[in-house]
């Protein structure tokens, strides 16, 4: 009798350890985890309130959530080595991007709903060769100088127009005893900056087509007008025209030095708008004066880091976040940056800076206008763009030995 | 014992080894050889075909302007680094070892740092090292020093000793463990037999303590060895290898290439030269101390 009642004890746990283990799989299938790696570098807390939100609005999507820091391409690679994509991330638009797309690991977002909100114009930088739309544009951006009013009136100048006149107020505001200018050669920010400006104004000028002659090769890197994409900032180092401690001031701490006044300008994107035109002084912005006197300046417009989303089992509902936060949820996102939107339709109120309005009107007086550096330059090259400006401000490589370097780079790339 | 018996006995010393055999074959063994394979070839990272490319992959690393660098950078931390954590653990051992009362609390002092990750240590001393808000400079520019406060992790020159400052802080604690289990190994009698001999403390450190750690000597050689040739955590957090490549390493190197540059190809062909490396010099290092253990026991 006790075996019978121990076998009966027995066989009942079971059923019950087995109806227990069934009910949590019932749940876990109502249940989705989606991970999601973002660029939330600037807007960390912004980021987790709408994802929060997200999760209010869709109970049963979960977000496993991780901020992939300074590089989006540092960390998707490995993970798209290892099939691993995360379901919902960041991504650029450029060749690493398109690569994946057309080898079937980003999702064709073609025909969301959010895809059919964003303005044409910033779609073709986000199609790969193969004619996927492997990504939704986080805004359009391009870099300016942010500047202290208070200190400009103070000093009685006003922005430049032209390299020389830039050189000259730089001048005037070191002999006042401050720094003029913010650059950021630690880490790969002043590639958004320094770099893509040079390049417009110096290769793009005479090379409108350049992004083609990049891809087929035929683009002449070793010339002087590159070079001086380079030494350009190499002028403004040299005759102490940036911060002290230039050469290890990260992006982070590039913003924090203007919003504490240590310098009457920073070079930044406009994506940072919401917090470096909300200092404690006046502030303004001017387009980046890399032109030579007597020449006009080639504006630097592109599309932001946006969104992709991984071909997947939980494609739907990367999807669904993708179109919650272009829907509901995009002035969450926009709002506490202040950038440029991308959307033609916007569910609730936009922030958008004056100071970035009337930069979008001037934007039309110009003919030819280029793109950021990550837009254009094979995945390979990319980080050699911000290491050769800090081997250059060491007197490890001059301008010349870098022109000739990057164009051998740019051919074995491409090739 | 019967040869059966020493069969089975045989067997069960396979068996019980096995699961960690099979752990080392498909996690060490498997990746090891296949990385070795794809050197030699153009693998993307991505593709699952490659194709067969020789030597090239070897070439271009080597003929890269940073190598030297960065082999300069490595040769620097290993004649600087290693000799001054190893004198240094084997000073505070020795303190330790003689303190006796406070001696476990200056043993968790030391371990302290060791039980952050190299990561945490990195963000703590690029605080601590920053040009604009670092504790350093701030102690310089408040009691009037301000040529002092330098750029530590921008001044090529001072990288590397910032760098290496940093890693032994980080470090020490886990030295001073072993040098003073060694300490705690020497027979009490050696240096009752050497004082009753009129030896001065000068003499009972060289003639009994040094010759009597040779083992412990030994180890912490080859292991703060193998840590700085494989170091990344520290530099990939505290300067990302640069100004330039003034504080690259070569495991950093591997990864700028691999995961930033996307040049897988490379990164493994740098990574098969650092393997080559890393066994030569401690075969090299191997045979010296041994050689030197041997003739001082």
């Amino acid at each position: 009798m006790k075996k019978i009642l121990m076998i009966l004890l027995v066989l009942m746990m079971s059923a019950g350890l087995l109806t227990a283990a069934g009910a949590r799989g019932a749940a876990d299938a109502e249940t989705v985890t989606l991970s999601v790696a973002l660029m939330s570098l600037d807007i960390p807390e912004e980021t987790q309130a709408f994802l929060d939100a997200f999760t209010k609005a869709y109970p049963h999507i979960r977000i496993d959530y991780v901020d992939v820091g300074a590089s989006i391409e540092e960390y998707l690679q490995p993970r798209a080595a290892a099939g691993l994509l995360p379901d919902f991330f960041s991504i650029n638009a450029g060749s690493f991007a398109a690569q994946l797309a057309d080898r079937g690991m980003i999702a064709d977002l073609s025909d969301t709903e959010t895809a059919r909100k964003t303005l044409p114009s910033v779609k073709p930088q986000f199609t790969s060769p193969g004619g996927k739309l492997y990504g939704i544009a986080g805004g359009l951006a391009s870099s300016l100088i942010y500047y202290n009013v208070d200190l400009f009136n103070e000093l009685n100048v006003k922005p430049a127009e032209n390299w020389e006149e830039f050189l000259e107020l730089c001048e005037t505001i070191k002999r006042a005893g401050h720094t003029p200018i913010i650059i950021t050669p630690a880490d790969g920010t002043i590639s958004n900056t320094a770099f893509s400006h040079g390049f417009a104004n110096n290769v793009v000028r005479n090379n409108p087509d350049y992004v083609e002659r990049i891809w087929d090769g035929s683009l002449n890197f070793n010339t002087p007008e590159f070079a001086d994409v380079y030494r350009m900032v190499k002028v403004l180092y040299d005759r102490g025209y940036t911060q002290p401690g230039t050469l290890s001031t990260e992006y982070l701490m590039g913003n924090a030095l203007f919003l504490q006044g240590q310098a009457a300008m920073h070079f930044a994107g406009t994506w940072l708008a919401g917090s470096l035109l909300e200092a404690d002084f006046t502030t303004d912005v001017f387009m980046a004066p890399w032109n030579r006197k007597g020449e006009i300046k080639i504006p630097v417009v592109a599309t932001e880091t946006g969104w992709g989303v991984a071909e997947g089992p939980n494609k739907k509902e990367a999807i669904m976040l993708l179109d919650w936060l272009n829907g509901p949820g995009y002035t969450m996102y926009q709002n506490p940056r202040a950038n440029i939107p991308h959307l033609m339709e916007v569910e609730g109120e936009v922030i958008l800076k004056p100071q970035i309005q009337r930069f979008l009107d001037d934007l039309a007086a110009y003919e030819l206008a280029a793109g950021l550096w990550f837009e254009y330059l094979p995945s390979e090259i990319m980080p050699l763009t911000y290491k050769f400006y800090q081997e250059m401000l060491i007197g490890d490589i001059t301008p010349e030995e870098i022109a000739r370097e990057f164009d051998l780079a740019v051919k074995q790339a491409v090739k | 014992m019967n040869s059966s018996s020493s069969r089975v006995r045989l067997l069960q010393c396979f068996a019980f080894c096995l699961p960690a055999a099979i752990i080392i074959f498909i996690f060490f063994f498997v990746p090891m050889v296949r990385s070795l394979q794809l050197s030699f070839t153009d693998w993307d990272g991505i593709s699952l075909t490659s194709q067969w490319v020789g030597l090239d992959n070897f070439r271009t690393v080597i003929s890269h302007r940073s190598f030297n660098q960065i082999v300069r950078n490595t040769i620097y931390l290993m004649v600087i680094y290693i000799p001054l954590l190893n004198v240094f653990a084997l000073f505070i051992a020795i303190q330790i070892y003689e303190v006796k009362n406070l001696g476990n609390l200056y043993k968790t002092v030391f371990f302290l740092p060791n039980m952050l990750s190299m990561t945490v240590v990195g963000f703590i001393w690029k605080l601590i090292f920053s040009f604009h808000n670092g504790i350093i400079n701030k102690f310089f520019r408040t009691v009037g020093l301000n040529a002092l406060a330098n750029d530590w992790l921008g001044d090529p020159s001072l990288v590397l000793p910032s760098m290496t400052m940093t890693i032994i802080w980080y470090a020490l604690g886990y030295y001073v463990l072993i040098y003073l289990s060694g300490l705690y190994n020497i027979p009490v009698e050696l240096y009752e037999a050497t004082e009753v001999e009129g030896a001065s403390s000068r003499q009972k450190f060289v003639n009994v303590t040094i010759p009597m750690l040779a083992p412990a000597i030994t180890i912490n050689i080859i292991l703060s060895t193998i840590g700085l040739i494989t170091l990344f955590d520290l530099p990939f957090v505290l300067t990302g290898g640069g100004p330039g490549y003034n504080s690259q390493t070569i495991a950093l190197q591997i990864y700028y290439l691999g995961f930033v540059t996307l040049q897988p190809k490379l990164a493994l062909a740098l990574a098969v030269i650092l393997g080559i490396f890393a066994i030569l010099i401690i075969i090299v290092l191997m045979k010296i101390l041994r050689k030197r253990e041997e003739n001082i026991l």
